[in-house]
């Protein structure tokens, strides 16, 4: 992507100017506007009552779900990003397409039906239901249940960061390195993984903002079982359902400020990622 | 078993690709320490030909094909263990790497039984930046470098680990004229002080015939001939090779008697004709031939000067043919001459002159190779 | 030794190939076929009368509505919003570019409570709105408020690049054979972006048809009133009736992909259509 100079406007000062405001007040009126309500929602019966609500024991035992939730799907993610994008752009096989198509999916699927999957497979009813419960094993309902939805939702995000980057790297490097004498995981050590790194971080950094917050697929598959199967979204749900209104906003916030950090790390990776890509650009001249 | 004493044979190597044949059946032994050049045009197989030596794909499976590098077939080696140094086109650094890093890499990722301890090869290193004169470049990145700069860094890696073989696919081609020319000799130099047997493709004549001891022209998939740089431009083996390497100019004839005979020219053919009758095809390099300003003798034909060019150390006559006999020569004959000649003959443009054959070469027309 | 249809030097094909096959199959694959078979095991009584019943259908309408109005609100905005990012330098024009990704960043749960608290009756904007008789919160209009917010960046990063992208001399051209900056626009520059509009808000639809947790906050959930169609597969799932749930489902995905995959092959049937016209 070419740096463009942003002089190249024709349109008149005061329709410039009229655009720009149309924008920002969108933007703030659609987008701000939350995130100021949640801390201010939050505050508003002052710190005390705030800071009770986040140390609170079942929104402790939440933020210990996501936690581990979090580590959990983004470790196993991670992983098969890795093998993917390694398989898809150092090798030509057929049905790479259809391959791509398939780890997009869990994109275009709606957060309910991602839990709804899992509670057809392991729920009583499901098709693994009487065998799971004859061996006492519980997935729905449970911890487990809420780790594979999350697994589920966030599947590409890792996946969809490296792909492009690496088939465009091409494999003459690999290739390099394998005639220099390195063995294979060498050859990912030294030489693939510092040209992926930033795209890495991304990826991760990405598929864990969307671990943590998810709602939708964890409600399905939980039974909002406080203290032990709900993770902070839920316990969002929970707290608001019964009109704890502070405490719910001041969960909320600690979401928020997580959605927040994401999104400066992500400003920062991309320019690092950007400035990293110029010098290579001069190089294919 | 290997031929005895050859540093590389590749032997009855094919190569398709889906249904289109990029090697047919190709055999070419090379000696230690020999520069060989692969030269032709895209498409002819050459880069094939280097990667299948340098293991990077497989040939056809067939029962005599095979590919030996010092006697060993390398089908039977892991590419990491078969010590081939490979030069890419476009460098293929490791760019998150310094210069230093990169030359070092074959060192480092040596086993560690046969890996040299950090001393040995940070010396090594950097006997290497000096040989390719950029010791004060160590520590800086690929990114930071010019086109001529990297592909010297690329090939210093390739030497560091020692390679039993040199393969460097058209190395030059991706730098302009200049440093490309530079480039050639500093090559040719190098190869001089470690002579390590190697292998080069390319596509530009003037850097096989330069820099190669020996040069296989190659085209759509075979090696059209394999000889010294003398041998394969004085004296082409066929058709393709004396129209791919200089200029030429073809004239066509008929075979009567034995000999090549066009319009009253009549021409010894490289090997006997066989069959009166025959049309023939004769190539003629711009050096060949003379000009005449009146006939010494019959062999000559009749030509209109059209343009005359000094081009460096040789003048260069366009001319075209006033004979009414049917010559059977394409429109223009091109004619080189010392400037000394030039003088002698003080001919100018629209002067009617006699062109005459000193050398020539024949093919018939459906040679094959 | 390479196996024989591997060329290449480079290894771990079988091991990253093979272990990506197994994990996609066993996270994606086997849980959506679950989805399928548990969907078409039913008769297709049962299959109707959890799919097309009253409250069902009701709950379809303002599903497609709701999402289709909230998406093209979005390719308005959104096109203007990518407009002024990617042509125009102002004060703060970077932080507006972060909250762009914003409601993509944001947990749905969150972003659902806090449109509720703005929107509703006391809230900073439902206080303004309710004098004029519009109620936001709890009503058809307060999804697409949610949709609008969810789906705001899908479309702003899919024209953004492509805004950035366009060529210079183009524009430059219009101009000097005597354009007005207007025509340019109708006549060079939309038609340029159309297909990255078009693919935005696509995926902006397909992503609101099912979403649940930014939106079951504001719209009071009430049968044949404000009830989306993912909250009756939660509710049909509470009640034990996974076949009814599946129907459902099955619908959605199946529209999510009829809407991607038409719109995909809209736009390589156009592209096709230039390249024919200009061949």
């Amino acid at each position: 992507m070419l740096i463009r100079p942003r002089s190249r406007h024709t349109e008149p000062p005061w329709l410039r100017f009229t655009i720009i405001l149309v924008a920002a007040s969108f933007v703030a009126v659609l987008v701000l506007l939350p995130v100021i309500a949640v801390f201010s929602e939050a505050l508003r019966k002052g710190l005390a009552v705030y800071a009770a609500s986040i140390t609170d024991h079942d929104a402790l035992s939440a933020l210990r779900l996501t936690l581990l939730t979090a580590a959990i799907s983004v470790t196993a993610n991670l992983v098969f990003g890795l093998a993917a994008s390694w398989a898809i752009a150092k090798f030509d096989f057929p049905g790479k397409s259809t391959l791509l198509s398939l780890i997009d999916l869990p994109f275009a699927v709606s957060p309910v039906i991602s839990g709804l999957v899992f509670v057809l497979l392991f729920g009583a009813q499901g098709f693994f239901g009487q065998w799971l419960i004859d061996h006492n094993v519980q997935i729905v309902f449970a911890e487990p249940g809420v780790i594979l939805a999350t697994i589920f939702v966030t599947f590409p995000f890792v996946a969809r960061e490296l792909i492009p980057l690496m088939q465009e790297q091409g494999t003459e490097e690999e290739e390099a390195a394998v005639l220099l004498g390195a063995r294979g995981w060498q050859v990912f050590r030294r030489v693939t993984l510092p040209n992926i790194r930033w795209a890495l971080l991304y990826g991760v950094v990405l598929c864990n903002a969307r671990a943590m917050g998810e709602f939708g697929a964890v409600s399905v598959v939980s039974g909002h079982i406080r203290g032990r199967t709900n993770t902070l979204p839920l316990h969002v749900e929970i707290l608001y359902n019964e009109y704890n209104f502070r405490a719910a906003f001041a969960v909320a916030s600690l979401l928020t400020l997580l959605a927040v950090v994401t999104l400066i790390v992500k400003t920062l990776l991309e320019w690092k990622t950007r400035a990293d890509e110029r010098p290579l650009m001069l190089e294919k001249q | 078993m290997a031929q005895a004493g050859t540093a590389i044979e590749a032997r009855r190597v094919s190569r398709t690709f889906g249904s289109w044949p990029a090697l047919r059946d190709v055999s070419l032994a090379v000696n230690h320490g020999e520069l060989v050049a692969l030269l032709g045009p895209s498409g002819s197989g050459k880069t094939t030909l280097l990667r299948i030596i340098a293991g990077l794909e497989q040939p056809d499976p067939h029962p005599e094909t095979a590919v030996f590098i010092n006697g060993v077939d390398i089908s039977r080696q892991r590419p990491d263990e078969r010590r081939v140094g490979f030069v890419f086109q476009h460098y293929a650094l490791f760019r998150h790497m310094s210069v230093f890093e990169n030359i070092a890499f074959g060192l480092r990722v040596r086993p560690k039984n046969t890996r040299p301890i950090e001393k040995e090869i940070r010396r090594r290193v950097g006997e290497l930046l000096e040989l390719i004169q950029l010791g004060r470049w160590a520590n800086q990145y690929p990114s930071q470098l010019s086109g001529g700069q990297r592909q010297r860094v690329a090939l210093a890696r390739a030497l560091a680990i020692e390679p039993n073989v040199l393969l460097l696919d058209e190395p030059f081609g991706a730098l302009d004229a200049r440093v490309r020319q530079e480039l050639r000799r500093w090559l040719r130099a190098l190869h001089a002080r470690i002579p390590v047997t190697s292998v080069l493709v390319t596509h530009d004549q003037e850097e096989a015939l330069e820099v190669a001891d020996r040069v296989a022209v190659m085209n759509e998939g075979r090696i059209e001939q394999f000889g010294t740089p003398d041998e394969v431009f004085h004296h082409p083996a066929s058709e393709f090779v004396v129209t791919f390497l200089g200029n030429v100019n073809l004239f066509h004839g008929r075979v009567e008697s034995g000999k090549a005979v066009i319009g009253r020219l009549a021409v010894d053919a490289s090997r006997a004709l066989p069959a009166n009758g025959d049309s023939a095809r004769v190539f003629v390099r711009p050096h060949e031939l003379d000009i005449e300003v009146h006939q010494t003798n019959g062999a000559s034909v009749r030509a209109r000067v059209l343009r005359i060019q000094s081009a460096g150390s040789l003048v260069r006559v366009e001319l075209t043919p006033e004979d009414d006999e049917a010559l059977g020569a394409e429109d223009t004959i091109n004619v080189e001459l010392t400037h000394e000649r030039y003088r002698e003959l003080a001919i100018h443009n629209g002067d009617s002159v006699f062109v005459r054959l000193r050398d020539a070469r024949v093919f018939l027309e459906d040679y094959t190779i | 030794m390479s196996p024989a249809r591997q060329h290449t030097v480079i290894p771990g094909f079988g091991l990253t190939l093979g272990y990506t096959l197994t994990y996609l199959s066993l996270i994606v694959l086997i849980p959506l076929a679950a989805l399928v078979v548990k969907g078409t095991a039913q008769s297709w009584a049962h299959f109707s009368d959890a799919a097309f019943d009253p409250r069902t259908l009701a709950a379809w309408r303002l599903t497609f509505a709701t999402a289709f109005i909230a998406s093209a609100i979005n390719a308005v905005f959104g096109l203007i919003v990518a407009w002024a990012l990617a042509r125009y330098e102002f004060p703060g024009r970077r932080m507006l570019d972060a909250l762009i990704d914003l409601p993509f960043a944001l947990p749905t749960a969150v972003s659902g409570i806090a449109l509720t608290a703005i929107y509703s009756q006391n809230g900073w904007i439902g206080r303004l709105l309710e004098p004029l008789g519009i109620k936001a919160a709890y009503s058809p209009l307060g999804i697409v408020i949610a949709l609008t917010f969810i789906g705001l960046p899908f479309i702003v990063r899919s024209v953004q690049p492509a805004i950035e992208d366009l060529d210079a001399a183009v524009e430059e051209a219009a101009v000097l054979l005597g354009a007005t900056r207007w025509q340019t626009l109708r006549r060079v520059i939309l038609p340029a972006l159309q297909p990255a509009l078009v693919a935005g808000f696509a995926t902006a639809f397909a992503r609101a048809l099912g979403e649940y947790g930014s939106v079951i906050f504001i719209s009071g959930n009430m049968p044949m009133k404000t009830e989306i169609a993912s909250l009756l597969i939660v509710t049909r799932l509470e009640q034990f009736d996974y076949p009814g749930a599946a129907a459902i489902a099955l619908l959605m995905l199946v529209s999510s992909f009829v809407v991607l995959f038409a719109v995909n092959a809209g736009q390589w049937w156009a592209a096709r259509r230039r390249q024919g016209r200009m061949a």
